[in-house]
């Protein structure tokens, strides 16, 4: 693998001979980082079972991205309208999950600053160490990439033929270059625009404020254009299509297989060719440079040490909280902890807050589409409870993961206390607030007759988390670590939760839902087993702590 | 007339986070084939020196220049022309020492066959002869240290930082590295090194420099500081000239203090 990808680099050495990019040592970055790749998923290492756990997710989540793919694909086949909708309605899916990736998992590449100090005394220039960093994420977002377009590579062949098959193939590589181009523009002009030390700060942010436009503008564009019609009826190009690269490639595949000509299609055609090298030029040539500057700036611990953050002593009303939700002192520490670090450590955000932006986008259904309100309000719920079931799944990550030896080295002999502690933080911190938001949204519009769904939901989200007491093996909060890129691209393992035990969740509340004290009577019954569960954390010792 | 022109120098350096200032006007010649000791208490500035002086810290005021060359405007020939050793362990961990050092060597865009010529030889020196090709993760801080100082010596720089060059050595590697610096200063080399072990830096320096709050407080053989303080041992010279003597003894004893209070 990193062979044919380094033959694929020399083949491409004119490309950074124009570039002005010392081939030599970028090559040289490139293939050590890839090397770090390989060797992280066989390695002999101390935690070797977990290693393996990890290089499986990748390869988990490029299997169900492609099997999606398929799913998704299928309206090729179905949806009669012309070539151009079609197309663009299947690049914009693409170019949303190449964005998705990019954004939830790879984003940071370009932003480490972890081997500074490996790489930064050499003689090496920022566009190089910028250059191998775009490498690195397009070989493993082309991947997931081509996991993603499989589906609809396969039925564009299957309908149109061999040769729209291979165009929709190129198509697909440039889109998911010109995706990764443009992300990276954007995060380039951040680092111009920002002070260098507000700039982490400022890069997570933008990244949650993207992602939720990325989402909720896929909806969108996936909404305007209704799904029935004839493939022949006129094409109607809007200005905003110039703008959206799924259309510029839509473009493309109309003008091949339904041979138009004409100037609008033209106009796409050069776009699509001429974009992804200039971004590529300007990136190189004037964005790069700039960031190099700031890149040695970032992750010097002077800045982040004199940076004198100033924080109130002890926070009485943290304090009243864990008095109120904890029973020891154990479970009170590790409350507070989790309270604390997820309010401070900026990748936590960046990994939990986007998915509110898909709560936004259900409650805006719900207040637009009125004819299928029910089904709305159980979106909301169980998205909800999706949500607060990410938030508890990224409390064992951190940055710090080396920090959790402190945990081996105390004398603590109940590590079941520290995760009831910490799940109860993310309860409170997290559950609860939204659950009350969500709960006067609702009742605010549909009355009062909705608080037997609100309460039914709220238990049940209660039970759903409390029932990984079930699972064999748990890790302590913030033990672990982040930065392989094989781990990488597992966001999409739980979509598939998104899409299977949500709903699945939301049909049996509909159902007891139409019986009349259905809800009322189940209600409790699910809070109490749901409270018996979380009492078992308390019994969790270290034979099931994950090493 | 060549000798009397510094390899090394700094003009009036000054350097802030912020609001605070690390750096307040330093002033440095560092000649050729001098071992500098350059030492301070924590926080005093030493790191934030060396990274400005290696490239990697920019948007200083002042001029730093090293072999003729300014170190923000053609940092890529002073690169060249230094070599590094930091002091925390930092390096790719999955990587064996040689698959390493031939990626460090390749970044200076020496020879393939060279490099593992060179590796080879020096792992051996270091009686890392038999890790050669085994992956760094498994590796005592002392071997990491090991490697780490080959990989800032591999291109044969004209000067050399280090930083706590022998944090993490056994006393065999120590010696060794002692005697490697002291070669190095004989084939001319220019060595610049930090470091909190006094009797280390009283040995091995032709020149010692103290640093605190920013400034630098001495400067000289350490002959020359020991009259100027008149006091036996470095440890002295250091805790005099950077306000620790007197104090420490009382803080040790209010520490205990503090452990022992209910």
């Amino acid at each position: 693998m990193t062979k044919f990808i380094l033959y694929i680099l020399d083949k491409l050495q004119w490309l950074f001979k124009w570039l002005a990019v010392d081939y030599h040592s970028l090559r040289a970055i490139v293939e050590v980082k890839l090397m770090m790749e390989n060797r992280r998923v066989h390695g002999l290492q101390r935690n070797q079972v977990q290693k393996k756990e990890q290089s499986n997710t990748f390869l988990k989540s490029l299997l169900f991205q492609a099997i999606f793919s398929f799913i998704y694909g299928l309206m090729i086949l179905f949806i009669k309208q012309p070539v151009y909708l079609v197309m663009m309605l299947s690049f914009a899916f693409i170019m949303f999950m190449v964005a998705f990736n990019m954004i939830s998992d790879f984003a940071e590449v370009l932003f480490d600053t972890s081997d500074n100090v490996i790489l930064l005394p050499r003689p090496v220039e920022g566009k190089v160490i910028w250059m191998a960093r775009l490498i690195h994420i397009i070989v493993f977002l082309g991947a997931l990439t081509l996991a993603n377009s499989l589906g609809s590579i396969v039925f564009t062949t299957f309908k149109f033929g061999w040769q729209a098959g291979l165009l929709f193939f190129i198509c697909v590589i440039l889109l998911c270059l010109i995706t990764i181009f443009l992300t990276s523009i954007l995060y380039l002009l951040l680092t111009k625009v920002v002070s260098e030390e507000k700039l982490k700060d400022i890069i997570g942010y933008a990244q949650i404020a993207f992602s939720v436009f990325i989402a909720v503008g896929y909806q969108f564009i996936a909404r305007t254009d209704k799904l029935i019609g004839t493939e022949t009826q006129e094409i109607v190009i809007k200005w905003w299509h110039y703008l959206v690269p799924p259309a510029w490639f839509a473009g493309v595949m109309e003008a091949f297989v339904a041979k138009h000509f004409e100037l609008p299609y033209m106009i796409f055609t050069l776009l699509v060719l001429i974009v992804p090298f200039a971004s590529l030029y300007i990136i190189n040539n004037y964005l790069s440079p700039l960031f190099a500057k700031s890149l040695s700036g970032l992750g010097t611990p002077e800045i982040t040490e004199k940076r004198a953050v100033k924080t109130a002593k002890k926070s009485t009303f943290l304090n009243v909280l864990s008095g109120i939700f904890t029973k020891t002192t154990l479970e009170k520490s590790a409350f507070e902890l989790v309270w604390i670090i997820t309010a401070r450590d900026r990748k936590f955000k960046v990994r939990a807050y986007p998915i509110f932006g898909m709560l936004i986008y259900f409650i805006y259904n719900y207040f637009t589409q009125s004819q299928k309100e029910d089904v709305n309000v159980l979106m909301i719920l169980y998205y909800t409870m999706f949500l607060i079931w990410i938030f508890s799944q990224q409390i064992y990550i951190s940055d710090d993961w080396k920090a959790s030896w402190a945990y081996r080295v105390a004398p603590l002999t109940n590590p079941g206390e520290v995760l009831l502690g910490s799940l109860k933080s993310i309860l409170v911190k997290v559950g609860l607030p939204i659950f009350i938001i969500i709960g006067a949204i609702l009742i605010g519009k549909a009355g009062f007759g909705m608080i037997d769904d609100i309460l039914f939901a709220m238990s049940s989200t209660l039970l759903f988390i409390s029932l990984n007491v079930l699972t064999g093996e748990f890790s302590l909060p913030f033990s672990m670590e982040m930065a392989n890129a094989k781990v990488k691209g597992n966001q999409w393992l739980k979509f598939l939760f998104l899409f299977l035990v949500a709903p699945i969740l939301g049909f049996v509340h509909y159902f007891i839902g139409k019986t009349t004290y259905g809800l009322i009577t189940l209600t409790p019954i699910l809070l109490i087993i749901a409270l018996l569960l979380l009492k078992e954390y308390r019994k969790i010792g270290w034979d099931r702590i994950k090493e | 007339m060549e000798e009397l022109k510094p390899v090394i120098s700094i003009r009036n350096l000054r350097k802030s986070y912020g609001e605070k200032e690390v750096l307040k006007g330093i002033n440095l010649d560092i000649y050729r084939g001098e071992i500098i000791g350059y030492i301070g208490p924590n926080g005093a500035g030493k790191s934030t020196t060396l990274k400005i002086l290696i490239g990697t810290l920019g948007d200083f005021s002042g001029e730093v220049s090293i072999l003729g060359y300014d170190v923000t405007k053609d940092a890529m020939e002073v690169k060249k022309h230094i070599g590094y050793v930091p002091e925390n362990a930092m390096l790719y961990e999955v990587l064996t020492p040689m698959e390493y050092l031939l990626f460090i060597g390749r970044l200076y865009h020496l020879e393939d066959v060279q490099i593992e010529k060179r590796a080879t030889e020096l792992l051996s020196l270091f009686g890392l002869s038999e890790v050669i090709d085994t992956r760094m993760s498994t590796f005592s801080k002392g071997m990491r240290q090991k490697v780490l100082l080959i990989s800032g010596l591999i291109h044969n720089p004209e000067i050399v930082f280090l930083d706590e060059p022998l944090s993490g050595l056994d006393a065999n590697a120590v010696i060794l590295v002692k005697e490697i610096l002291a070669k190095l200063k004989e084939a001319g080399k220019t060595i610049l090194y930090s470091s909190h072990i006094m009797d280390v830096v009283e040995k091995l320096s032709d020149r010692i420099v103290i640093i605190n709050n920013g400034e630098i407080v001495a400067n000289g053989t350490f002959e020359e500081l020991k009259t100027q303080g008149s006091v036996a041992s470095l440890e002295s010279v250091f805790g005099s000239l950077t306000g620790g003597n007197q104090e420490n003894q009382t803080r040790a004893d209010d520490f205990i203090q503090a452990l022992s209070s209910q």
